[in-house]
């Protein structure tokens, strides 16, 4: 009814759209060995428009995907390594005095590197909550206010950061609302051995893997609005939602383990990013519809960021992993 | 569209039918559970019948599977939300009947997807695995607990039964007996009419104690009372004047005059129809020559002789009329005749009434019967011995001669007691002897041929015997309509028991006579 038959959004036909996705991986995967999943994610956060937090130990290939996701997608790259001293002027820019030919001297602004389209945040928990914040603000509204005028940041803008789960001391752990705005946060698990000696044949010798532009930003925006068109069947709705409520302590359904390790459940931005993100799993899976699984597959990467845990889960070890898949596990058992 | 909805239709019916499956697998736990637990609680409040009640735990059952299944009965949506879980559909079905009416370009891209799907899919997968398999197993181990119960013995339930069969044993009597009272209110001619009203008055009271008795025992105290009451309404002096009314009969039959018509029904005992001979022959006295009116008066002086021992006042008037006769005094004569038949008549009243009373005992016996048994039942079941019975005792004397003139004479009693009761019986026996009556027929040989094999013997229609004494095989066959043997059974059966039903005679002597024509029956 809305639209006729015919008319395809953006002009991007699924066929395309898997065939990007697929290519955009396949690329992606030349330089990235035993991410395949990580890799995935990182593509639906970006076909969503949304903003990825990476989390890993150092030397998994976290900047080298953001880096060559600059490259594949034909997008201007940043990299700005997160420290304690980082200011957000830093980030977002400042004016500068200038003189022009005539001797004249005024303040011109000086972009920061988030104008740019996609944004490598390294270690973005070694910041001080002030630079923090003017990124956070910056991923949100999409703009940087310096002085007194606002300034819109390049279309798309994505921001990848990057924290080190391990290296705690001297971090500013970013603030629920903050960490809220990520789509996805990404976990990048440890290569098996297979990977790991695939890794050294790729990076040790001689030849360097080439990664070729195979997409650009308005390609992205395009499959984008195709995703926002795949139909949700109410049932599907029904459990995304009531997945969400499942990992509120207080609310009826709540399982056991969130009654007693979650101090505060997913916001509903984690309902939006659980139907956004299964309808750009179910494109990408061949489907023109959202199944159950395709909210389930998505759910650890939207929610482990938007459950929150007490100190009771800390010192029983659990992590918002376990508490999401019990949510998982429950919902699917009540329905 | 329409390729999902025929599919989502094929699902539905697998759906309903598993359904239908497992709400009768419910149902039938229901029913038995309830059938089961009814078996269970029979054995401390017992009731009987205990088919309508087990009909309804039955009935309760198909209601809830009725009902469960109706309820279950899927909506499209969840059909399509079955199909998809069971058979993998991912969704499919559920989201292109949700957007069935919607025009964009993925909506109608996933309804092709989705028909492209559901020519790969299996709709047997649909519900694997889910036979009831628990609920019917558990659904027969009720019927299975409930059968047991109910073949088991339940005394409780044993108790009521026997009450209820006391009841309805008790219900008929009291109807039976009511019946029997209207039956026999109607007064015959030559009868005492107080002594039919008092038959009546007598089975109506026994009726009304029958039904208002509270118990088996009570009303067969009741039925005893009241054969008691009719056994003393009974004249013993009928049957002694029967037989000298008889003997007198054979007397005037003696000689073939006019007196030997009225002998002759007298001899068969036919009161009424010698009584009306006698008038006839009163009414020819004066026409009658002198010498046949001293021979009939030598009759009647015989005839009175006979009757003497046993009928003094018919004895009296015949000596009269041959008295009368003698002395030449026709309307004397006439006047004792019919004074004479008169007595007849009475006779005949009196021994209808006899018959009619002796019916009734007999009818009571047969009443009692049934519930003395409930009565013995009842006892036995509550396992009491009674310490105390009825006693009650009944006894007539019967005689009758037949044939050479030998008497045979029979007594006869019932005594029927309970406990500790008592019968007594009093029997009478009289013989005399009598000319006797020979039984006449035979067919004609008509060139009928013999029966044999299986063809059907016929016999003449004309099977009462109407033969003389003197004519004992004699008389000549007649071409007279054929009538079937089995049938002239029946007819000379339905003579025997209504004339046994009319004595007094033990239950053995009367299944025996029932006997002896079955035997000739088959």
């Amino acid at each position: 009814m809305a639209r006729a038959a015919t008319e395809i959004p953006g002009d991007m036909k699924p066929e395309r759209f898997q065939e990007l996705a697929t290519t955009i991986e396949t690329e992606l995967g030349k330089v990235m060995v035993g991410q395949a999943e990580v890799i995935r994610l990182v593509l639906m956060a970006m076909i969503a428009g949304g903003h990825v937090l990476l989390e890993g130990v150092p030397g998994l290939g976290k900047t080298v995907l953001v880096r060559s996701l600059g490259g594949v997608l034909h997008l201007d790259f940043a990299r700005v390594q997160f420290t304690p001293d980082l200011m957000p002027a830093d980030i977002t820019g400042t004016h500068i005095v200038t003189e022009d030919e005539s001797g004249r001297r005024r303040f011109d602004f000086q972009a920061g590197p988030l104008f740019t389209n996609l944004l490598l945040a390294d270690e973005i928990n070694r910041a001080t909550p002030k630079t923090q914040s003017a990124l956070l603000e910056a991923m949100q509204e999409r703009q940087v206010t310096v002085g007194d005028r606002t300034r819109a940041l390049p279309d798309p803008f994505f921001v990848l950061a990057t924290q080190n789960p391990i290296e705690l001391e001297g971090t500013y752990p970013l603030p629920e609302a903050q960490l809220d705005r990520f789509f996805f946060k990404i976990v990048v698990p440890f290569p098996d051995a297979e990977d790991l000696a695939e890794i050294a044949r790729r990076t040790t010798g001689a030849e360097n893997a080439e990664l070729r532009p195979v997409a650009a930003g308005d390609e992205l925006a395009s499959m984008a609005a195709l995703a926002r068109e795949v139909p949700v069947a109410t049932a599907v709705m029904e459990r995304a939602v009531q997945i969400v409520l499942g990992t509120h302590p207080d609310r009826e359904h709540a399982p056991e383990a969130v009654r007693r390790y979650v101090r505060w459940g997913s916001s509903p931005r984690g309902l939006q990013t659980l139907i956004l993100g299964g309808r750009i799993r179910a494109l990408l899976d061949g489907r023109f519809n959202v199944a159950h699984d395709d909210v389930a597959a998505v759910a650890p990467a939207a929610l482990r960021h938007r459950v929150f845990l007490n100190f009771e889960a800390d010192a029983a070890g659990v992590g918002s992993d376990q508490v999401v898949s019990a949510v998982l596990e429950s919902v699917a058992q009540r329905q | 569209m329409t390729g999902i909805r025929e599919f989502l239709g094929r699902a539905r019916t697998r759906i309903l039918g598993r359904r239908a499956v497992t709400w009768a697998a419910r149902g039938a736990l229901v029913g038995a559970g309830a059938a089961a637990v009814s078996e269970l609680a029979f054995r401390q409040w017992p009731v009987d019948p205990t088919w309508p009640v087990l009909a309804a735990c039955a009935l309760t059952g198909v209601l809830v599977a009725a009902t469960g299944w109706v309820r279950a009965w899927p909506s499209w949506p969840e059909v399509a939300r079955l199909a998809d879980l069971n058979l993998g559909g991912k969704e499919r079905l559920a989201t292109a009947l949700e957007y069935s009416t919607f025009d964009g370009y993925l909506p109608a891209r996933q309804r092709f997807d989705t028909e492209r799907w559901i020519a790969t899919a299996d709709l047997k997968a649909l519900l694997p695995g889910r036979w009831p398999v628990r609920v019917a197993a558990a659904a027969v181990a009720a019927f299975l607990i409930a059968v047991a119960l109910a073949l088991a013995p339940n005394p409780a339930l044993d108790r009521v039964r026997l009450e209820h069969q006391a009841q309805a044993a008790q219900q008929k009597a009291a109807a039976d007996v009511a019946k029997l009272a209207q039956q026999e209110a109607t007064a015959r001619a030559g009868e005492d009419p107080a002594k039919r009203q008092a038959l009546e008055q007598a089975l109506q009271k026994a009726a009304q104690a029958v039904k208002n008795a509270p118990d088996a025992t009570s009303a067969v105290a009741a039925l005893s009372q009241a054969q008691n009451q009719i056994q003393a309404l009974s004249d013993p002096t009928v049957h002694t004047r029967q037989q000298a009314a008889s003997a007198a009969g054979q007397a005037l039959a003696s000689q073939p005059n006019l007196a030997q018509k009225a002998g002759q029904a007298l001899a068969q005992q036919d009161n009424r129809g010698a009584a009306q001979q006698l008038q006839q022959l009163g009414q020819q006295l004066a026409s009658m020559s002198a010498t046949d009116r001293q021979a009939l008066a030598n009759q009647l002086a015989q005839a009175a002789q006979a009757a003497q021992a046993g009928d003094p006042k018919l004895a009296q008037s015949l000596q009269q009329a041959a008295d009368a006769l003698r002395s030449g005094d026709t309307a004397a004569a006439q006047a004792a005749l019919n004074q004479a038949a008169q007595q007849l008549n009475q006779l005949a009243g009196q021994q209808q009434f006899e018959g009619d009373a002796a019916q009734a005992i007999n009818r009571l016996q047969n009443d009692k019967t049934p519930l003395e048994q409930a009565a013995q039942a009842e006892q036995a079941a509550q396992g009491q011995g009674q310490g105390q019975g009825q006693g009650q005792g009944q006894g007539r004397g019967q005689g009758q001669g037949q044939g050479q003139g030998q008497g045979q004479g029979q007594g006869q009693g019932q005594g029927q007691g309970q406990g500790q009761g008592q019968g007594q019986g009093q029997g009478q026996g009289q013989g005399q002897g009598t000319g006797g009556n020979g039984s006449g027929g035979g067919s004609g040989g008509n060139g009928q041929k013999p029966a044999a094999g299986n063809d059907k013997v016929y016999v003449p229609s004309q099977s009462q015997p109407t033969g003389q004494g003197t004519q004992v095989g004699s008389n000549q066959g007649q071409d007279s309509q054929l009538v079937p043997y089995t049938q002239v059974i029946a007819d000379y059966k339905a003579q025997a028991v209504d004339q046994v039903d009319r004595q007094v005679l033990p239950q053995s002597e009367r299944d025996l006579v029932q006997q002896y024509f079955s035997d000739l029956g088959s």
